[in-house]
């Protein structure tokens, strides 16, 4: 595993400090020049983070490795399927926590309670994070047979654009309630499975009850995957 | 010719498909937005206008990267060379065919709306078929000479929109390229559209207009260069994004470095918690704050004052004022006055709820439980709608309100004797700068007999929109995106208004009627233009002060929706500079109010103490 892991961040590292030195500077630049509120900059950033990174990190795990036709040689070493799938969702994951967290870091330092409390700062961000990296697994397990990066990208950047659909149309859905319907017409089963649930909850708990569905549907995504890499024949010609 | 029509026809039918998706995407979606207008308000509205505006670039810069690259991949490439074709004349035509097509596919959908739009009012696929055709024909030249040089599509798009979102926004963000800016370009033919000025546009449209074309021509004659000497670039992916990171960095930076922040808040009070503060009175040593609480307020009365005190670096806050004989719902900032020679009295217009009766009240913000201090009835017919205004004339109250919508109704209070308030009926007044014919400008000031030339104009300028400080007035004027600040010189107080004839037609006669009194007449002497990065932000000028050679103009809304201050000086007042800036965060337009050391102070959410700006002693 740990060979594994040293090889995934080898060829990763640099995506990691690409989204760290943006979102860090994105914040620093945002906070320090104060030209809108804190919390602004901090959704700003956010925003940049939820939508960015999730991309970049499942389009260069398993299409790219297709692409450069690297995934054979990969495959065909004696190590467990499930572990070459663990490396590369550990590794995408903290591509995609990894420079929030920083932009945490930097924000707590610099605004922290300056406009809003630290733990408004720090849920917002958590909030990111969480919803970075559930639509990470989305984009990871769905793109996993695209034969190339650049396809990997476009296939993510789609699973983005219908996420940001549904969302709106749950948001729109639900606050119909507030304009003369009775109750909201949004589902919320569609509401828990949508990894902008922590970002737009429609009830308190639903956050709670959100982390444990998307739990759920990450595991079964991640079996899909394991499933898609075993039936992957190593032998087979790109 | 032969070779020229085949080259032209199998270029066309590897591009059609561009034409297919854009014609469909640019007609089957304003057909839909058309199908929900037609349900909702029974008219069909075609409407391709944004979609083409905010696509059309993007769709330029990936069509032209596609088509190079595909016929510059490895095999490909070599089969051409091997051909008898030159190389010059199949990417000319290349070029050509492609950027023809992307201009049929966004202007059609664009000619069907100005067809089928059955008012005249909206000129924006006029606008659009005017300005952005150059703009699209710069995109695709971007992208097609990134494609010869990168010679994949997705490192060429990429770069090619960087490159894009440079020349779009460094005119914005430096100031001496302004004049290749395409937002001035295109708010020019706006103007121009809408009658607005027969000349604007004019300035701007030529720098631009050869930026853009030797743009394209070099885009033009790099890529037959590259294409002709086989020039490549390699650009890996890592390349790729640290590019455009790095421009977007630089751009954000750039920009907001020159909108920073920059007065140190000396302190921050949340005066109204969940509320905002909607008018400041001081004199620099007490004053007042009003405050709408919203529905939260102490017993439920959405308004209150708190009175405070200015020390050195600080405010000291004393109990909120909120009573329901004291505060109605249609109490508003404008209907109170707070006068620095008896600075423990507040004046308000009060006009009970269901009620037509206008009346002053005044209360002491030492006692706040001893409820109103003194009460004089005004009239019994409030009209509603238009807030009533009280307006501090040196011990004096100026107080106006619609009786029904031709009678304004003015009346003067004397407050000279506290026990025995008595209004006097009063000419009516209605302020504003207005201009004449011959370039003087004249202010109308509050028609109260006796007194004095400054009293009337510190009356005058404590409007929102204009401020005096010696013998200088500012005013704030909007005029198509743009904030300027005017800087007027007091020529000297005239009984009389000029003849009807000397009005300019803007302000016709109805004010002229409104405003009938004593009038100052003024000569501009300066005037601040914004930069096109200020005037990108759009804002709306809400309140205006000045004190100690520094001019403070409170805006709000625009492009970022947070309310901004910024401060002047106009130590020279033929050459306005800005010097701070202060972003409050709120959602709404800040009051503020300047003390005469050279800090201000801020209301939003909350409430702010400022700092003078660095560069003021």
């Amino acid at each position: 595993m740990r060979p594994l892991l040293w090889k995934e961040w080898h060829e990763q590292r640099w995506k990691l400090g690409f989204g760290c030195v943006v979102l860090c500077a994105f914040t620093l630049i945002g906070l320090r020049t104060r030209i809108v509120s804190d919390e602004s900059i901090i959704v700003a950033t956010c925003a940049l983070g939820v939508l960015l990174l999730p991309i970049l990190s499942a389009a260069g795990l398993f299409p790219a490795e297709r692409g450069e036709g690297t995934l054979k040689t990969l495959l065909a070493l004696p190590v467990p399927r499930s572990k070459v799938l663990s490396a590369k969702l550990i590794l995408g994951l903290v591509l995609c926590g990894g420079p929030l967290l920083a932009s945490t870091v930097v924000s707590l330092l610099l605004a922290g309670g300056r406009e809003i409390s630290q733990g408004a700062m720090l849920g917002i961000f958590l909030r990111a994070v969480a919803s970075g990296v559930f639509l990470f697994v989305w984009m990871f397990a769905l793109s996993v047979r695209s034969p190339s990066e650049g396809r990997g990208a476009a296939l993510a950047i789609g699973i983005l654009v219908c996420w940001l659909m549904i969302t709106s149309a749950l948001i729109a859905a639900t606050r119909w309630k507030g304009y003369g319907f009775s109750e909201s017409h949004a589902p919320l089963s569609l509401w828990l499975a949508c990894p902008f649930v922590f970002v737009f909850p429609p009830t308190q708990w639903a956050t709670l009850l959100g982390v444990i569905v998307q739990c759920a549907i990450g595991v079964g995504l991640c079996l899909l995957t394991l499933r898609a890499i075993t039936l992957t024949d190593p032998e087979a010609q790109p | 010719m032969r070779q020229l029509l085949t080259l032209a026809w199998k270029e066309w039918r590897e591009v059609r498909w561009v034409l297919g998706f854009a014609l469909v995407i640019y007609m089957a979606l304003p057909l839909i937005g058309g199908v929900e207008s037609l349900r909702m308000s029974h008219r069909l509205v075609f409407e391709a206008a944004p979609w083409v505006e905010y696509s059309g670039g993007i769709l330029a810069t990936i069509v032209a990267a596609m088509s190079v690259s595909r016929d510059l991949k490895h095999p490909i490439a070599e089969f051409w060379q091997s051909r008898a074709v030159s190389t010059t004349l199949w990417l000319l035509i290349k070029y050509c065919v492609g950027l023809t097509t992307l201009m049929i596919a966004c202007i059609v959908p664009l000619l069907i709306e100005e067809w089928t739009a059955d008012f005249r009012s909206n000129h924006a696929a006029a606008a659009i078929m005017q300005g952005f055709p150059l703009v699209w024909a710069v995109q695709y030249s971007l992208g097609f000479v990134c494609a010869c040089f990168v010679r994949r599509p997705a490192p060429a798009i990429m770069l090619a929109l960087a490159i894009t979102l440079l020349a779009y926004c460094l005119p914005v963000i430096l100031p001496p390229l302004q004049a290749f800016s395409f937002t001035e370009f295109f708010r020019g033919i706006e103007r121009k559209l809408s009658g607005v000025s027969r000349i604007a546009g004019s300035a701007s449209a030529k720098p631009f207009i050869m930026a853009a074309a030797g743009l394209t021509i070099c885009c033009l004659l790099f890529s037959l260069m590259a294409v002709g000497r086989d020039w490549r670039v390699e650009l890996p992916q890592r390349i790729t994004l640290w590019s455009v990171g790095g421009v977007l960095l630089v751009l954000f930076g750039s920009a907001s470095f020159q909108l920073a922040t920059n007065l140190p808040i000396l302190q921050t009070v949340d005066v109204a918690p969940s509320g905002d503060v909607l008018a400041i009175y001081s004199d620099g040593h007490r004053g007042a704050a009003v405050t709408d609480w919203g529905l939260r307020g102490p017993k439920g009365i959405p308004y209150a004052a708190r009175p405070f005190t200015v020390r050195s670096d600080r405010l000291e806050f004393g109990e909120p004022l909120s009573d329901a004989q004291l505060w109605d719902v249609r109490s508003r900032d404008r209907a109170c006055a707070w006068l620095p020679n008896q600075p423990d009295l507040f004046f308000r217009l009060a006009v009970p709820w269901q009620s037509r009766d206008v009346s002053l009240i005044a209360f002491r913000l030492s006692s706040p439980e001893s409820g109103i201090y003194r009460t004089l009835h005004l009239g019994t017919a409030y009209l509603g709608g238009a807030d009533p205004q009280l307006i501090a004339v040196g011990d004096r109250l100026y107080a106006c309100w619609y009786e029904d919508v031709n009678r304004y109704t003015a009346v003067v209070i004397d407050l000279s004797d506290m026990d025995h308030l008595k209004a006097t009926p009063a000419r009516p007044y209605h302020g504003f700068v207005a201009g004449s014919a011959d370039g003087t400008n004249y202010m109308w000031l509050p028609p109260v007999p006796g007194a004095s030339d400054s009293e009337l104009l510190t009356a005058a300028t404590e409007h929102d929109w204009l401020a005096l400080q010696a013998n200088l007035v500012f005013e704030p004027t909007r005029y198509w995106h743009h904030n300027t600040l005017n800087c007027f010189k007091l020529l000297g107080v005239v009984g009389q208004p000029p003849a009807a004839q000397e009005q300019s037609p803007e302000f016709g006669e109805p004010s002229h009627r409104l405003s009938e009194g004593f009038l100052a007449k003024l000569q501009r002497v300066g005037v601040y233009q914004p930069t096109l990065l200020e005037g990108f932000l759009d804002l709306e000028p809400h309140q205006i002060r000045a004190a100690s050679n520094l001019v403070y103009l409170s805006q709000y809304g625009g492009t970022l929706a947070i309310p901004q201050l910024t401060v002047f000086d106009v130590a020279d007042p033929t050459s306005p500079r800005p010097i701070g800036h202060f972003a409050a965060p709120a959602d709404r337009s800040l009051a503020i109010c300047a003390l005469p050391d050279g800090k201000v102070i801020v209301g939003g959410h909350k409430l702010y103490l400022l700092g003078p700006p660095p560069r003021h002693p």
